[in-house]
């Protein structure tokens, strides 16, 4: 790999959203930086891009040969390509390769631009005017414009199509009339021109960026859309760097191919075709990567993990990553035990979480992914501590405790083995527990968790990389996941005025110190983080992973082209 | 050379024998506790240990926990599973074919019409749907597994009582003016019991099975009992580990075969050998 540079610049669009900017100050800050990054990418045909490759967002990716076709390889067994409907790995972490936004989420989940080559921000942080790139074009030829952009977004979050993304855009102004149809349109979003996309928010909204590089935000062509129907799904034709070629059900297969059109195409994708396959399950996609018969896998098995660390040549390919997957163990604080702090916290001290690494998971002792805003290190986490767990119970004259330990999605040993971990290190400190596997998803039970567990594992993948969705849905009073009846409203407080926060620094605090407080509460037992288990052939270059997209295979080229 | 000596016979009760010894003392067989993770149990990697390695004879699972352990004290709910609910179901079959088979009439009409119901039901997805209703505690498998494994022997019961009912010996009792509890209980329920060591041991065998399936969908035992179908179900996701699967694979096939043969043994030794059983 050679990395160029220019991925340690400091991001135009961070200033930009931290210090309020005219457009000139904007474009001028942009230009500067555009100089440096041409001088430092060794490349092809700079001269002749009307495209500054120093403004292309994500991670770094110059240096390699252009050519050739590789294989990715999923476990999922379906795939839906239209970006509000795509609920797997294999097609949600493949959408950007065929569809692109305002916004892109480079590594750390930062957004960077895009599709959009300046935007300005008003004073107040309530009107942000996003000038389009020239020159964006739709794998069927048609050229994108401002109303597409608008038409998607509105698309996004209508009430026809009821998205999980549907109350990311609460912010925007006319949100709640569109909601409830009292207003045909979102009137907070704008086209005055093909190039000008105005979005106008009724409140200051720190996440609408990161809310835009997420793909259901992603432009689409309404014709195309349109004139596909059910067939979109399968088909998809955006503005990314791979155009659909052909889709294979029977096989669990599809082919794309380098977008010739591509607004960055002087430069990227590197490969001709690449080549996705689902329907494979993590024990072959492993045997298929280490004998070359794919290219990358990024659900390796964690029981192979002690396999590979052992064989240099294949650990030198293979990555374990933190996923934006939260692990934890709701306790329900609705009765007794956990209705006494103490309690919670015993529990806390007497699970010894480092053990449940060797199943893939990052044992952070947070609810927050490393990888998230508010992350801190010096956060109270739980260390394993048996003795004050038992002095802690005896003060909470707790004593012959039996805890009913629900294990939801049985069919994943890693719940069972971790749940049972939890019980023999409960054992050690005098509490007994009876286990109780479920094959559902804790979300199917819903409310009635309350009602027959003690406590019962849950995870939850992260579609916004922002700590507002965990404040919302996972420990915020009433929150849609909140099914232990977890409740502060000091917590709930701070976390709806961080929403506003437009300073990021201020805003990384607020959040540390949401989740400090909800480490000193512990309505939960703290797990951490999936981690996930990356392994690519000997073939694949440049390989980066990030937790908000995962992948960029745009930057990606083989060896043997 | 005696029936009872013959050398598929002796493979069977040894291999039944020596499951039992586990399923009654398994404190005094097993070397480690089989739930604890032991402090050596895993490699330094993290990965379990093959069998032979690290002093585990059977190896380890994912856990770091004793494989010879789990499987020793697995055999307990193996023998469990193969002996009471087998009984239970012998016990409703044989008071159903009693009733229905000697007292005739409506009543005969109504069970065995109900018995053959169950017959033609998913007695698999029953189970499972028993056992999701009532939670899967090892009370609540043994009961559910009666319940789905009683209407069979039933109907072969009720077969042999209807003939039993009509023998010489039968209406001898009755005109020396037995009662109906007499009868049954004196002269029908003995001649059913060569039947009933015949289906018992072959129902052991499915008895086993059925349980090691639902616990191996997660709705046998539940964790962290020691139980084949759970270590099977355990072994899913560990394709690497053969030994994790062999193992209580291997366990449940022997004591499977071990009944099997068993059941043949009392079978070919019964008076019903080779006679047709009326339904």
């Amino acid at each position: 790999m050679i990395p160029g540079d220019h991925d340690k610049l400091p991001c135009a669009l961070t200033l930009v959203a931290e210090v309020p900017m005219t457009r000139r100050q904007l474009m001028v800050g942009a230009s500067a930086l555009g100089l440096v990054g041409v001088s430092m990418v060794p490349g092809k045909g700079l001269a002749q891009s009307a495209i500054d490759p120093a403004t292309i967002p994500g991670p770094a990716w110059a240096g390699g040969t252009m050519g050739g076709r590789a294989i990715n390889v999923w476990g999922d067994t379906s795939v839906d390509f239209d970006p509000l409907l795509a609920y797997g790995r294999a097609d949600y972490y493949n959408l950007s390769n065929f569809f692109r936004g305002l916004t892109f989420l480079s590594v750390g989940a930062e957004p960077q631009l895009d599709l959009a080559e300046t935007l300005d921000i008003s004073a107040d942080g309530l009107v942000y005017t996003f000038t389009l790139r020239d020159g964006i074009m739709f794998h069927h030829g048609r050229k994108a414009v401002a109303e597409d952009f608008r038409w998607s977004i509105e698309r996004a979050v209508s009430p026809e199509k009821a998205s999980w993304v549907q109350g990311f855009m609460t912010s925007v102004a006319g949100y709640d009339a569109f909601l409830t149809g009292e207003a045909p349109g979102l009137v907070g979003l704008a086209a005055p021109d093909d190039r000008t996309f105005v979005i106008t928010l009724a409140k200051p909204d720190a996440r609408l960026l990161s809310i835009l590089g997420i793909p259901p935000f992603y432009v689409l062509p309404r014709d195309e859309v349109e004139r596909l129907g059910d067939e979109f799904l399968t088909h998809p034709v955006g503005t990314g760097p791979y155009r659909f070629l052909s889709y294979d059900s029977a096989n669990s297969q599809m082919i794309a191919a380098r977008y010739e059109d591509y607004i960055y195409r002087d430069y990227l994708p590197y490969l001709d075709e690449i080549e996705l396959r689902w329907n494979v399950t993590a024990d072959i996609q492993y045997l298929q990567v280490i004998r070359e018969d794919a290219d990358l896998s990024m659900g390796v098995p964690s029981s192979v993990v002690p396999d590979i660390l052992a064989d240099p040549a294949l650990a030198e390919r293979f990555t374990a990553q933190n996923s934006l997957d939260v692990n934890w163990w709701p306790l329900n604080v609705t009765r007794a035990p956990f209705n006494d702090i103490r309690v919670r916290q015993a529990v806390n001290l007497a699970f010894d979480r480092a053990r449940s690494a060797i199943f893939g998971m990052n044992p952070t002792g947070h609810l927050f992914p490393p990888s998230l805003l508010g992350f801190s290190d010096t956060a109270p986490v739980y260390l394993h501590d048996p003795d004050r767990a038992r002095a802690l119970l005896a003060e909470a004259g707790v004593s012959d405790l039996e805890l009913r330990i629900g294990i939801f999605g049985a069919t994943s040993g890693q719940n069972v083995r971790i749940a049972q971990l939890i019980a023999q290190d409960l054992e050690a400190v005098g509490i007994r527990s009876v286990l109780e596997q479920r094959q559902e998803s804790a979300y199917d039970v819903g409310s009635m968790l309350s009602e027959e567990y003690d406590m019962w594992n849950m995870g939850w993948g992260m579609g916004l990389p922002d700590p507002s969705e965990l404040a919302a849905s996972l420990f915020g009073t009433g929150g849609a996941a909140n099914f232990g009846g977890y409740s502060n409203p000091a917590i709930d407080a701070k976390a709806l005025e961080a929403i506003g926060m437009t300073d990021r620094a201020a805003r990384a605090q607020a959040y540390s110190e949401i989740e400090a407080e909800l480490l000193t509460e512990a309505p939960f037992l703290f797990l951490g983080v999936a981690q996930l288990n990356s392994l690519r052939s000997s073939r694949l270059q440049n390989f980066t992973y990030d937790s908000a997209l995962w992948t960029y295979w745009d930057r990606y080229w083989v060896v043997d082209a | 050379m005696p029936r009872l000596f013959r050398p598929d016979i002796m493979v069977g009760c040894v291999i039944v024998g020596a499951f039992a010894l586990c399923a009654v003392a398994p404190g005094l067989l097993a070397p480690h506790d089989p739930l604890q993770s032991l402090p050596d149990g895993l490699t330094a990697a993290g990965a379990p240990r093959p069998p032979g390695d690290g002093g585990f004879i059977l190896g380890t699972d994912a856990l770091g926990r004793d494989l010879l352990s789990r499987v020793i004290y697995g055999a307990r709910v193996a023998v469990l599973m193969a002996v009471v609910p087998n009984l239970i179901a012998l016990m409703v079959a044989t008071l159903i074919a009693l009733t229905a088979g000697y007292g005739r009439g409506w009543l005969e009409a109504v069970l065995m019409r109900m018995t053959e119901s169950f017959l033609v039901l998913p007695l698999f997805l029953i189970a499972m749907a028993v056992i999701a209703t009532f939670g899967s505690s090892t009370t609540t498998v043994v009961l559910t597994l009666a319940f789905v494994t009683w209407s069979y022997p039933a109907r072969v019961l009720h077969g042999e009582v209807r003939r039993l009912a009509t023998s010489l010996h039968v209406e001898a009792a009755r005109s020396l003016g037995a009662g109906v509890m007499r009868i049954t209980l004196r002269h029908i329920l003995p001649h059913l019991t060569p039947l009933l060591v015949v289906y018992f041991t072959m129902n052991a065998a499915y008895m086993v099975m059925l349980e090691a399936g639902l616990a191996f969908l997660g709705f046998g035992v539940q964790p962290p009992t020691p139980s084949w179908g759970l270590m099977l179900a355990d072994a899913r996701d560990q394709f690497f580990r053969p030994w994790l699967i062999i193992v209580p694979g291997v366990s449940l096939a022997l004591l499977c075969i071990g009944f099997s043969l068993f059941g043949n043994a009392a079978e070919q030794n019964s008076p019903f050998h080779g006679r047709r059983v009326m339904l």
